[in-house]
């Protein structure tokens, strides 16, 4: 049994659905490295990515065009990412509650929509809805592994990788990522600096919203071409939890985002066999905790305490 | 005397807080190339007139006139472009990044239209250190650097933002008497280059050895201008103030008793695990007041949570209470034994600013001197005691149900202070007593201090305020990197040869 | 620290409130959230072709139109107070516990398995399903209090994925090992634990209604939270811990002690609410049965400001429009989860800072005033 479970768990098969199932939290998390570093509490990944599902869809349905079905849901991110905002920057609203009610009311909203233009309950399933087709890359061809791995994905894959690298630039090598480290750190220095504290705030947050919204674009566009009443289940949240984890830094959280979906690609391989799959898909939620808890042993003292 | 000499005018210039007046038609002249100190007591309303003039607040009228014109800013960037720089008191940096960064945040030079260019900004800032004879470490993390270090690198961020008028918030509330030097130092160096500096401050002494021109403030109206050659202490205090002041405490002889508190080969680290406390003793004894003086970040702070029980010092550390070990006792027990403690962040570990005023009163006291049940809060007893603070300290306030944020700092600081002193305790650990505190409520406290001690309570001050500490203290020590040095007894040292101890002079002989 | 963005801008003056004050801003607070709640609903409703007063009377007629319906607005109110409890109880505190849903799941898994397998005295069986039920429901808590105080671990990710794997923890038990196993099409056998024995069911409270013993002891909860913040050196203690934790420290208040209570009583509250529902309305354990319950409780903590008394209102308020939701979706063409949205939109608009508009409204108001007198002078003096 073990044996099975080893043999099945280190293949390229597994490798490449990690490959594959990194690039939906890639997305959220390198859009929201920003908005978190920037110190801002923001759990509505969730409600971002539920809604950019459906929203896709429809585009798509509409048009037959995946990218027109992207704009479409980056466009809906915006718009909640800006609700969040006004209540978070303008109401100066609790941001963990505007989360929250964002997060919940999401399933009704787009559970509603479905009813209304498609007249289903459940999921959305219908051949115009069309999906960004894999790339095959000739050169891959001749390398044994890398070929299993990395060819035949959509093109949201490709860009997904290349994202961290744009990210970290800008994080740590422009005046953008330098002053969103500033207002996260000291929000009153950064405005006698002179830096517009409100403006940054927003263009992070908005790129969260953007780019979340992706997130939720390749859930329902690579391939699958469906909608399925609240279909993220916790997605959103993996987001959220490889930015905490990886303290905003994109090449960190590119590890831990590549950790959390080895251990979705987990849920997947090991599907095959007589495992049951409801312990199977709690791995990635446990490896969450087991990450995290690896992480705070290095602060353990032996001693309870709290600090602030 | 034309009036292109005057590089900055601020005209009846005025500011409200709903009903509070803060600025009440201020109006200042800042001469070119000179020292321009501001003083006054808390509230007097300097600070409001700083924040107006870097565009943090907008005035409700009046007119700012720099270099002979008449200007609007549009913000704080705005300001900072036009050449005014701000050190605030409260330092403006981000801890976890590099004092590079911290420098060059805002003001970045770039290249490639998007790119930070780390070059060309290192560059213009080593010119500033080598002009005005700086040398801070650029790749260090500012959380790791002393407090003298971050006040250099505030100075070098103004400059390398192109300050013309650089404004000081209390800079030398930090600083040990050498630091302070430096400091003046390169004051002058600025001055002499043609840089003008506005100085607020509540130090008299410091205003006359460096300020050439000084505007006085009360209540927030401009109560006199004149310059450092007319006037003298007293005449500068009574301005401040509106009557006569000396600061001196009125100390009592008393015999001391036996120790009350002993700590043998005190070790602390701190959660990184670097060493912050190396093996301290001393001793308190029967209504004795031990003074510790250093410079902020010598590891008071690590010896005061080891002493009230808020931090676990290492093996081997031992703390006797009237003879009784509480190395490892809990804050609670340590009261319930007659510990009080007077933290320095009076709206931190000090008081509630969220709660009542009441609320804020009887913590510790609810432990150590308890109510009658476990269980119930005795709201007569709450009462009586919140009563009594506020008659025996001159609390100003209308209610006990109010809330602590609505009190000024004075205020907040007589009722923390009132909380532990009126709780029969036996030692008083106490931090920083009268920081940022106008002089009347400063008086008062060293009073009570002073006569708690006649009483039989021992005292155990820990202050940034050389000053306070030697007034106060029977014996001092000075904590100098985590270890602490003989200060000797009252009067013994002058305050030159304490300060030489705070930078490390008697490390040096070892 | 982080959240409190922006607490620089509004600077915060010695800002004491006069009871004035306080009556405008609560009034500005509920009346223009309530008039948003009413526009957005009818606006939905119209959006979905029916008239928004047929609805509004179909929800009321739902909520309050007969003893049935009444009973059934009590049955729904039991669980919102029950898991609002348990988040004000957290979050009074600064625990952040999102993990409310899972602690439900759980309790309410205890209960069914106990109900259905073990066969005790009626009175008995009940309190011993509550008893267990809430135990389960600490075990839940345990792991992120834990976390917390050992390793510094943020409670609000670990409590977060907890529900998660509650979830699929009681799914599988209930499916592969109660169940047996998938059925050979491949489907789930079962997706409930077996009906509880007649012993173990929560004897109601109005016959005829649904309205069970879960009401009253909901009721006794929300009461007893009140009086410990009120009226106990320890809800004393509590408020400190949450507002200022180093000066609680300082105090001399037993920090570490006081966050496990509040952690462990969060839990039990929301493990016995789970363990009432299942025995009081479901009668066994369904898979998912919490599925917004969590969210809902921390919604009406927050709407009711974390404020014990508040909260049995807002959850009567709360539990009318789910119960009335039913009745309007059965009446006119009108999906229920637009009651469910509506709830949601509530919760966005009383979370507005309503103070601070009003505090800068007031400011700019004594400033326009102070500005014509100045004028005034000015004019008298030329």
């Amino acid at each position: 049994m073990l044996k099975d479970i080893l043999a099945l768990v280190f293949t390229t098969t597994t490798f490449a659905a990690t490959f594959r199932l990194a690039c939906p939290i890639l997305y959220g998390a390198m859009g929201g490295c920003f908005n978190n570093t920037s110190g801002c509490v923001n759990i509505a990944y969730e409600a971002v990515m539920l809604y950019s599902c459906f929203f896709s869809v429809v585009g798509s349905y509409l048009t037959g065009n995946p990218w027109i079905g992207m704009l479409f849901g980056i466009l809906i991110g915006l718009v909640i990412a800006s609700i969040f905002g006004l209540m978070a920057f303008v109401f100066n609203a609790n941001t963990m509650i505007t989360g929250i009610a964002l997060n919940s009311s999401a399933w009704a909203v787009t559970t509603l929509m479905m009813v209304i233009i498609f007249g289903v309950r459940g999921s959305v399933y219908d051949e115009r809805i069309v999906s960004f087709k894999p790339i095959h890359f000739k050169f891959l061809e001749k390398i044994p592994i890398l070929n299993d791995v990395l060819n035949d994905n959509v093109i949201l894959v490709y860009i997904a990788f290349s994202l961290v690298a744009v990210a970290y630039v800008v994080m740590y090598h422009t005046p953008f990522g330098l002053r969103i480290r500033g207002v996260g750190q000291n929000a009153q220095a950064a405005y006698t600096a002179g830096v517009d504290v409100t403006k940054y705030r927003w263009i992070s947050l908005l790129l969260m919203g953007a780019f979340t919204a992706i997130s939720g674009t390749s859930l329902t566009l690579s391939g699958i071409s469906m909608f399925s009443e609240n279909m993220t289940a916790g997605k959103g949240f993996l987001c959220m939890c490889s930015i905490t984890i990886g303290k905003g830094n994109p090449l960190k959280i590119l590890f831990v985002a590549l950790l959390f979906a080895f251990s979705q690609a987990l849920v997947l391989v090991l599907g095959t066999l007589s495992i049951p799959t409801q312990i199977i898909s709690m791995i990635p939620y446990v490896a969450v905790i087991l990450v995290l808890f690896g992480n705070g042993l290095k602060s353990f003292k032996g001693t309870a305490d709290i600090e602030g | 005397m034309g009036m292109d000499d005057y590089v900055l005018q601020m005209r009846n210039i005025r500011k409200t807080f709903g009903s509070l007046v803060a600025n009440d038609d201020v109006n200042l002249n800042v001469k070119r190339g000179s020292v321009h100190a501001i003083i006054g007591e808390n509230g007097a309303g300097k600070s409001t007139l700083m924040n107006i003039l870097t565009d943090i607040h907008k005035a409700d009228s009046g007119d700012i006139i720099l270099n002979g014109e008449k200007v609007v800013f549009k913000n704080s960037l705005d300001a900072a472009r036009k050449g005014i720089g701000m050190i605030y008191q409260e330092f403006m940096l981000y801890p976890e990044l590099s004092v590079f960064d911290n420098i060059i945040l805002g003001f970045e030079e770039k290249k490639l239209g998007v790119l930070i260019d780390k070059a060309a900004s290192r560059k213009k800032i080593e010119k500033i250190c080598k002009d005005y004879s700086f040398n801070i470490p650029l790749k260090s993390l500012v959380k790791d650097l002393p407090v003298a270090m971050l006040q250099q690198v505030e100075i070098v961020k103004v400059l390398y933002r192109g300050a013309d008028i650089i404004i000081m918030d209390e800079p030398t509330s930090v600083l040990t008497p050498q630091g302070i030097e430096g400091l003046f130092r390169a004051m002058r160096n600025l001055v002499a280059s043609g840089k003008s500096i506005i100085f607020i401050t509540h130090k008299l002494k410091e205003v006359l050895e460096i300020a050439d021109a000084i505007t006085v403030m009360r209540n927030g109206k401009v109560v006199a201008e004149t310059t450092a050659s007319d006037v003298d202490e007293q005449s500068l205090a009574s301005m401040m103030v509106g009557r006569d002041v000396i600061l001196q405490a009125n100390k009592k002889d008393v015999e001391f008793g036996e120790s009350v508190l002993s700590v043998k080969n005190l070790t602390v680290k701190d959660k990184d695990g670097i060493t912050r406390v190396k093996g301290v003793d001393f001793e308190v004894r029967r209504g004795e007041i031990v003074g510790i003086a250093g410079v902020a970040g010598s590891g008071q702070q690590w010896i005061v949570e080891a002493l009230f029980g808020l931090r676990k010092p290492e093996m081997g550390s031992a703390i006797y209470f009237e003879g009784s070990d509480i190395t490892t006792a809990t804050p609670r027990a340590r009261r319930c034994m007659g510990i009080g403690y007077i933290p320095q962040d009076r709206l931190g570990a000090g008081a509630n600013a969220k709660s009542s005023i009441w609320e804020s009163a009887i913590m510790g006291y609810h432990i150590a001197h308890g109510f009658k049940g476990k269980v119930l809060l005795n709201f007569k007893q709450i009462e009586a005691f919140t009563n009594s603070i506020v008659k025996n300290f001159a609390v100003k306030r209308q209610k006990n149900t109010d809330k602590v944020r609505s009190l000024s700092g004075g205020n907040i600081q007589k009722l923390v202070v009132g909380r532990e002193f009126l709780q029969d305790n036996k030692l008083l650990i106490i931090e920083d007593p009268t920081r940022g505190i106008d002089i009347g409520a400063i008086e008062f406290i060293w009073q009570k201090i002073v006569d708690l001690a006649a009483s039989g309570v021992s005292v155990l001050l820990i202050s940034h305020e050389l000053n306070e500490v030697m007034q106060l203290s029977d014996t001092i020590k000075v904590v100098y990197s985590g270890e602490l040095y003989d200060g000797g007894s009252h009067g013994e040292l002058n305050e030159e040869e304490l300060g030489l101890i705070m930078l490390g002079g008697k490390a040096d002989e070892k | 620290m982080k959240n409190k963005i922006f607490s620089f801008k509004v600077k915060k003056m010695s800002r004491s409130l006069s009871q004035n004050d306080r009556f405008m801003i609560n009034l500005f607070k509920y009346g223009t959230s309530i008039l948003l709640f009413l526009l957005s609903g009818s606006l939905l409703i119209l959006m979905q072709g029916q008239n928004p007063l047929v609805a509004a009377q179909a929800i009321f007629k739902g909520a309050f139109g007969s003893k049935m319906a009444f009973g059934n607005t009590l049955r729904w109110t039991a669980p919102c107070i029950m898991t609002g409890a348990a988040a004000i109880v957290a979050f009074k505190a600064g625990v952040n516990n999102l993990g409310i849903a899972g602690q439900v799941t759980i309790g309410g898994f205890a209960a069914g398995i106990i109900g259905a397998f073990l066969n005790l005295p009626p009175v008995l069986h009940v309190l011993l399903i509550i008893l267990v039920a809430g135990l389960f429901g600490i075990v839940w808590s345990i792991v992120p209090a834990v976390l917390r105080l050992f390793f510094n671990i943020n409670e609000f990710i670990t409590t977060l994925m907890l529900n998660y794997i509650a979830d699929f923890l009681t799914q599988y038990l209930v499916q592969q090992i109660l169940a047996g196993g998938l059925d050979s099409w491949g489907y789930v056998n079962m997706n409930a634990t077996p009906t509880i024995n007649e012993s173990a069911v929560l004897p109601t409270l109005i016959p005829g209604t649904s309205a069970t013993l879960a009401v009253p002891i909901a009721f006794f909860i929300a009461f007893a939270i009140a009086y410990l913040y009120k009226y106990t050196i320890q809800g004393y203690e509590l408020k400190q811990v949450d507002e200022n934790l180093k000066f609680a420290k300082a105090g001399g208040v037993r920090v570490v002690q006081r966050f496990i209570v509040i952690f462990l009583l969060s839990g039990l509250i929301a493990g016995m609410c789970g363990g009432i529902e299942v025995i009081g309305t479901y009668k066994k354990f369904n898979c998912n049965f919490a599925a917004n319950m969590g969210w809902d409780g921390i919604s009406i903590a927050r709407i009711a400001e974390l404020n014990p008394v508040g909260l049995v209102f807002v959850s009567f308020i709360w539990a009318a429009l789910k119960a009335g939701a039913m009745q309007m979706e059965r009446v006119i063409e009108v999906n229920r989860l637009t009651v469910q949205i509506v709830q949601y939109l509530f919760v966005l608009f009383v979370s507005i800072d309503y103070e601070g508009i009003y505090m800068r409204a007031k400011d700019r108001r004594m400033k326009k005033q102070y500005q014509k007198e100045h004028q005034k002078e000015a004019e008298e003096r030329a």
